[in-house]
């Protein structure tokens, strides 16, 4: 398989998601503080410009009011032809005079410097006027009878007309002020707007960028990793072709040497037996240290047939080739009995089942690998081997009496492998076992392909 | 007494060699023919008419047990001995279920060969002791383990009469002389005796005898 590097944890790819999405986020966090800021600022600025425009027309309103006031006296003492009433409108024209004369002097320290040209001139008009107005107000009544309609109509009328004019275009000054500083914060919110604009677009491209990286970047794991998943199947059928291949080849093996042994050396032995007989029954009387001699011999020939017959079965009976599947299983059950002295009983409706090759040697050795374990781990007394065939299934199990295992806990090599053997010929392989209650092997195989084989052979 | 005549088919020429000699040396058997495979045998048991056939289990072209069944069939007087390496009771049945008399180690074929062919001449089985020990000791841990009563006990004295002749190769007609018992008594007899064993065939019967010691 490929090779595992450790990966760093901030690798390539990691690294640009993770700057991106901190950048992103440290853009959008810019933006909204910046917008916060922005409006507050719009909110201060418009605040102050409306108080301060509020304070001036007040302020403005009053020296106007004051100074319209004083007129008003002024021309009621000039034309009021009561006795009394001249002290009384001079007195309170030299008053308001006076109210409008402070609320100037203030307006002046705080006006904005864009209005002093024309704060200057109101103040000459208010001079010029009060100027006029003063030495009439030692007037008798003749004379402000004679000169008063004159006074007021030529010299004073005029004076009042124009600083009231002055006053209005004062006042006019601060609107435009007023209107400046609402065009000032129209003018921030706009570039707000387009500065939160520019913000936005930058996010989202960020954001797409992203986006595009974070798919590719998985699209890329998602491949490798199926990738790797395909390739852990193909090794898996590969392995299982192999132990399959495995499996053959050794049965093979066995086959051929199990055939040699017992064909051949165990013919040859048994041709010697014979000559032996032979040459005994031609050793003329009187040689009994011969006979003795071909004696020993012959127990020699006899006991080595034997155990070449002992090692041939073992590693493949003959009777599953010769006899079939049933009478060889019937022979492994005789031997565990010999051998272990559990009781082992082979129950087949079919004695002579016709079974494929592959099919004959699977069976065998499951059953085989099942009586095995039953003998070494089991303690069971009996151990029966069923098998039976159904129209579209074979079926075989081994069940014994033993004392059981949790199947879930126990998954020894020798099972995985009887798993492999059964799966090869596309059948299942269960286990039903728990403590105390014995085991139960079932080994379902598909109805073995269609051509009756002969069997026999020997 | 007219001389037994012999054929012998192994496909290994030392052991047919040494065979015929050992046969040879016995006066009353004539070795007539042999044959290195089981077609050959079928044929010269044709054609010649022997009285006995030695025929190795394992032989190319025609096995041994297939050339019984041939042999017999056509010629139901040849008694045929089968020659094996295998002790194993599957192939004993086999080979009497395909109709031979008797089943030969050959690791013992030179001690019981001249036995087994004149106990065939005279219409009986015959196994090696080795096949006839392990038959019986199967069968008598089988009953150990099972704790089962013998079924053999089930049989009534007469019935135990009837069994062991069966069990020799005797035919219904030879008993019912035997005994003075009408042909359909005695396949009655045998029919209950059968159930009564659980056994299916006249081979298995003569298989359970030999496992029980009664025949040899």
């Amino acid at each position: 398989m490929g090779t595992h590097n450790p990966r760093p944890l901030l690798s390539g790819v990691r690294l640009v998601l993770l700057t991106g999405f901190l950048g992103l986020l440290a853009l959008l966090a810019f933006a909204g503080l910046y917008a916060l800021h922005s409006l507050k600022q719009v909110a201060e600025l418009e605040d102050r410009s409306t108080r301060q425009f509020i304070g001036r027309s007040d302020q403005l309103e009053s020296i106007r009011s004051h100074a319209y006031a004083a007129t008003s006296r002024i021309r009621d003492y000039l034309l009021d032809r009561e006795s009394s009433a001249p002290a009384l409108h001079r007195r309170q024209a030299m008053e308001a005079w006076d109210g409008a004369m402070a609320g100037m002097a203030k307006y002046q320290t705080s006006g904005p410097l864009n209005q002093l040209p024309v704060l200057r001139q109101l103040q000459r008009s208010l001079q010029s006027y009060w100027q006029t107005v003063t030495p009439a107000l030692e007037w008798n009544d003749a004379q402000r009878t004679r000169l008063g309609y004159d006074l007021l109509a030529e010299q004073l009328s005029p004076r009042r007309d124009e600083f009231l004019q002055l006053l209005d275009e004062v006042r006019r000054s601060n609107e435009v002020d007023l209107r400046a500083a609402t065009d000032q914060s129209a003018e921030l919110i706009q570039d707000l707007k387009n500065r939160l604009t520019s913000v936005v677009v930058v996010a989202l491209m960020l954001g797409v960028a992203l986006a595009g990286l974070t798919l590719i970047h998985f699209l890329r794991l998602e491949n490798a990793a199926r990738a790797r998943y395909e390739a852990s199947l193909e090794d898996r059928a590969q392995l299982e072709a192999l132990s399959a291949r495995l499996l053959e080849i050794q049965e093979e093996e066995r086959r051929r040497i199990a055939r040699e042994l017992h064909d051949e050396t165990g013919q040859s032995l048994s041709g010697m037996l014979v000559d032996l007989a032979n040459a005994a029954a031609a050793v003329p009387p009187g040689h009994p240290a011969l006979l003795e001699r071909l004696d020993s011999v012959k127990h020699l020939a006899e006991s080595t047939l034997s155990s070449i017959r002992n090692l041939s079965l073992l590693l493949r009976p003959s009777m599953l080739d010769d006899l079939g599947l049933i009478p060889a299983l019937r022979w492994q059950a005789r031997e565990t009995s010999r051998r272990t002295g559990m009781q082992v009983e082979v129950v087949a409706e079919d004695y002579d089942l016709v079974l494929p090759d592959d099919y004959r040697t699977t069976i065998y050795r499951l059953v085989q690998e099942a009586l095995h374990n039953a003998a070494r781990h089991s303690g069971a007394r009996t151990v029966s081997v069923m098998v039976r065939s159904e129209p579209d299934r074979l079926l075989v199990s081994v069940r014994d009496d033993g004392k059981g295992f949790v199947p879930k806990l126990t998954r020894g090599m020798g099972l995985l492998g009887m798993h492999e053997r059964a799966a090869h010929l596309n059948g299942r392989f269960q286990i039903e076992s728990e403590p105390g209650h014995g085991v139960t092997l079932t080994i379902e195989l598909p109805a073995p392909p269609g051509q009756p084989q002969i069997e026999g052979g020997t | 007494m007219k001389a037994t005549r012999v054929i012998l088919a192994d496909d290994h020429t030392v052991i047919r060699s040494g065979l015929r000699l050992l046969l040879e040396r016995q006066p009353g058997l004539i070795v007539v023919g042999e044959a290195e495979n089981g077609r050959q045998a079928v044929d010269l048991a044709e054609e010649l008419r022997p009285d006995v056939a030695v025929l190795d289990i394992a032989m190319p072209h025609l096995n041994g047990i297939e050339a019984t069944r041939q042999i017999v069939s056509r010629n139901a007087a040849v008694a045929v001995v089968i020659l094996s390496m295998h002790s194993d009771e599957g192939y004993v049945i086999r080979a009497l279920q395909a109709g031979a008399k008797a089943y030969l180690l050959k690791d013992s074929a030179e001690a019981d060969l001249i036995a087994a062919i004149s106990a065939v001449r005279d219409g009986k089985s015959f196994f090696s002791p080795a096949v006839s020990r392990l038959l019986l000791e199967d069968y008598v841990r089988q009953m150990k383990q099972k704790g089962a009563v013998d079924s053999y006990e089930l049989l009534t004295n007469r019935e135990r009469e009837i069994f062991q002749l069966v069990a020799e190769g005797k035919a219904n007609k030879e008993i019912a002389a035997l005994l003075n018992l009408s042909p359909y008594t005695v396949d009655t007899h045998r029919t209950r005796i059968l159930q009564k064993l659980n056994l299916h065939s006249i081979p298995e019967l003569v298989l359970y005898a030999v496992r029980k010691g009664i025949v040899s």
